[in-house]
């Protein structure tokens, strides 16, 4: 009961409070691609989820052998992409196997959904909040469906900007990144300055 | 926008300037002269700010029109009446500058500019925003600093009972915005409001219900539920708001489902951010919110209906 | 004679080309490139310069490295050991800032490491070496790098000077601050504003430099029809010259139709 607790905070805080993107800003150049082709969204999304969860699991394993293998503030990086090509190296070697005609149908979407800010980001703040196990799957969930749910505010958004008399000069990346910014304002209403970067 | 439309919009906004009149008598009576200084600055600022981007910025967008004045009176009521001069000037700025300019102006804009005013003013200075004092006093025009008092948002929000009565929230007597304490007041806007149809009745009724049921299910002091029900939709901004705020008709969805809908979702929404939030009212954070999530629940909204028609052909049919 | 404009103002004028891409093509606020960084991080000048300056040694390092190992970097894993490469070029990055600049990691935080998987490090610079080759790629890539370095040292300064009227940790003048300018909601207003005035720029930029092209046109022609008026064997004179007397006669034709075709047929075959 703890244990789901636990996980339901973090992932309820990570989805809604401290979203990723309107909070942190992570993956913002991913979100304007994506509502560019909502067609890839979902599948996206999907592989987003797998891999953020699973690498936020193996970075905390990563960290738990920190106090026996220290790695520098400046070697995080490295240790932590080559986690991130642990986990994509897996999941072509184990998807391409198993289900080979969904696999060669979304992997050109295996390398934008596993090497961006939002995974790297999350397994970032994972590790130095030191977060139990639990906490860590439901940071790399919360992360990835919080990302989701910024997607699709952010494709009906366009749209709704698309109706607007918006002038030239602001149409397209501008007024979306002003829409963004009066969202992530309203969500630092809730959640004041708590937030660590 | 058709001119109809715009024609609606700017009665709207008449009608609104016309309703702060009686707030800004009672805030006078309240606070003294103080409270028309800043209203006539704010509404200076909105109009020299309207002068310079139509003029020089959106030359083909035409005429003037009252969106600017109306944005800094609202702005100027949802503010302490010892706020500093120059803090309504900047939520006037980041609204019109922010939230209605970049977006298309005055007949095209994705968040109501007052309340992007006011949020930004919210998280950038609130001990200036939550500085109620003592009413029934003549503030002095010049001076910085004036004796503070808690307001029954805030004293809610330390968990304990306002210290004044009920007729006193009622009249007004009791620390707050400048236009957000005289409850009796807002009630006859209300009305004035609601013959000259500038706001959707049933949506009004629909989030001062949705605001009060979430009050009476979770209160927050230990005066008992319907206590607290009377002391949370007179404090704070959720009158004020329900009234000014969410019926701006640029924003406010045609269709009366999704109006309804979005009514329901922004009182437990207003009363989330009053209950968790870092602040002691979130009125304006979660109107921001709610107002994000509006494409999606026309989307919503448009899918149940088509849906629902699809069935009954195929019923119909069958 | 107008096509004989010179290599030197050809050079110029593709100079000036690729300074306005410089906003006119910015990568992150009209790309949308990278923004997380920019958003985040840029909270201050410093900030702004550190950011810039460690994306293009990123940058600069892995477009090395795609060109000497050209023929690995253009299979599909190559975002992954793109990124692989520029964490590798982190480190010494890293340590210089943890080093001699404490205060600017910790307010940098997560988001001066995060440029390693960023799209204008992993996607843009293989690409660019990519579909344009090495030397053109790597002067887009030139472009990209001051283009984001341009970027971030405008947002760090904008939020220093409003959040609390310095730059560069100097008094600048101000009239008010706003203590939430380092908010990320702050970064993403600043950079829709300075996208849009980008865009206002370049598009008045081109359209006076069309206005200039088209009035340029417009008096050349007008002079070599006065010429032409006033000198009538001229014609003759121009069959020694090379393409551009062709050219001028074939801009003349559709004026002058069908008898300037008779005309001109003596004058060849002299």
């Amino acid at each position: 009961m703890t244990l789901l607790l636990e996980f339901t905070n973090t992932f309820l805080l990570v989805l809604l409070f401290e979203n990723t993107l309107f909070a942190r800003a992570l993956g913002i150049g991913r979100l304007i691609r994506l509502i560019e082709h909502p067609a890839t969204i979902l599948p996206f999304c999907g592989i987003l989820t797998g891999m953020t969860t699973v690498s936020s699991l193996l970075a905390w394993a990563l960290t738990a052998l920190n106090q026996w293998f220290p790695i520098p503030s400046f070697g995080k990086p490295l240790a932590f992409v080559g986690v991130m090509l642990v986990v994509y190296a897996l999941t072509c070697v184990v998807w391409g196997s198993f289900f080979k005609s969904s696999y060669n149908t979304y992997r050109p979407l295996l390398s934008p959904a596993m090497f961006n800010c939002t995974v790297l980001g999350s397994i970032y703040i994972g590790t130095r909040e030191n977060l139990s196990a639990v906490s860590a799957l439901g940071l790399g969930l919360g992360t990835a469906l919080g990302f989701l749910l910024a997607v699709i505010i952010m494709y009906y958004g366009q749209k709704q900007l698309k109706k607007l008399d918006i002038p030239e000069s602001f149409r397209g990346l501008p007024s979306e990144m002003i829409y963004i910014g009066i969202i992530s304002l309203a969500i630092y209403g809730f959640i004041g300055s708590s937030i660590l970067f | 926008m058709n001119r109809g439309l715009r024609k609606q919009c700017d009665r709207y906004r008449y009608d609104v300037m016309l309703c702060c009149i009686p707030l800004m008598i009672v805030g006078f009576y309240f606070y003294g002269i103080r409270v028309l200084y800043l209203a006539l600055i704010n509404c200076a600022v909105a109009a020299l700010l309207d002068l310079i981007v139509l003029q020089f910025f959106m030359k083909h967008r035409g005429r003037w029109e009252p969106s600017g004045l109306a944005t800094a009176l609202i702005i100027t009521m949802m503010l302490p009446p010892t706020a500093p001069y120059w803090l309504g000037p900047m939520g006037v700025a980041f609204a019109l500058l922010v939230a209605k300019y970049p977006f298309g102006g005055a007949y095209s804009y994705a968040f109501t500019p007052a309340a992007a005013g006011m949020a930004f003013l919210t998280l950038s200075f609130p001990s200036q925003v939550f500085a109620y004092t003592t009413p029934l006093q003549q503030l002095a025009v010049g001076a910085d600093s004036f004796p503070p008092a808690t307001s029954a948002a805030g004293a809610l929000k330390l968990g304990g009972i306002p210290s004044f009565g009920i007729f006193d929230m009622f009249i007004g007597n009791n620390p707050g915005a400048l236009g957000t304490t005289c409850v009796v007041v807002l009630l006859t806007v209300f009305l004035y409001l609601a013959v000259r149809r500038c706001v959707d009745v049933p949506t009004v009724c629909i989030f001062f219900a949705s605001a009060a049921l979430f009050a009476l299910l979770f209160p927050r002091s230990a005066a008992g539920p319907f206590l607290s029900v009377v002391y949370e939709m007179s404090s704070g901004y959720i009158l004020f708001g329900g009234l000014f705020l969410l019926c701006d008709p640029v924003v406010l969805p045609k269709a009366r489902s999704v109006r309804y809908l979005y009514a329901l979702l922004l009182g437990p929404a207003a009363m989330l951010f009053r209950y968790n939030g870092a602040f002691e009212e979130g009125f304006c954070f979660a109107l921001l919110i709610c107002q994000a999530l509006l494409p999606c629940l026309e989307a919503l909204v448009r899918h149940v209906r088509r849906q629902l028609a699809n069935r009954r052909e195929v019923a119909a049919h069958e | 004679m107008s096509s004989r404009a010179s290599r030197p103002g050809k050079a110029l004028h593709a100079l000036k080309e690729w300074t306005l891409e410089l906003f006119s093509e910015n990568p992150v606020f009209i790309g949308g490139l990278s923004i997380t960084p920019v958003v985040v991080g840029a909270t201050t000048a410093a900030n702004g310069l550190i950011l810039g300056l460690a994306a293009a040694f990123l940058m600069l390092f892995l477009s090395g490295m795609c060109a000497m190992g050209g023929m690995l970097f253009r299979v599909p894993v190559q975002k992954g050991l793109a990124a692989f490469v520029s964490a590798a070029a982190f480190i010494p990055v890293g340590y210089v800032v943890d080093t001699f600049l404490p205060l600017q990691s910790v307010s940098l935080g997560i988001y001066l490491p995060l440029l390693c998987v960023s799209s204008i490090v992993v996607m843009k610079v293989p690409h660019a070496l990519a579909e344009r080759g090495y030397r053109k790629g790597f002067l887009h890539i030139v472009q990209n790098i001051l283009g984001f370095f341009l970027c971030t040292l405008l947002v760090g300064i904008v939020r220093e000077w409003l959040g609390a009227g310095t730059i560069f940790g100097l008094p600048a003048p101000t009239l008010l601050t706003v203590p939430s300018a380092a908010y990320p909601y702050m970064g993403f207003i600043i950079i829709g504003m300075l996208g849009a005035a980008a865009k206002k720029a370049a598009a008045v930029i081109r359209e006076n430099e069309l206005l200039d092209r088209h009035e340029q046109i417009y008096t050349e022609k007008w002079v070599d029809d006065s010429l032409d008026m006033e000198q009538p064997d001229a014609a003759e004179e121009t069959s020694v010259a090379p393409e551009g007397a062709v050219e001028e006669q074939t801009d003349t034709a559709p004026l002058q139709a069908e008898p300037s075709a008779g005309q001109e047929r003596p004058v060849n075959n002299q």
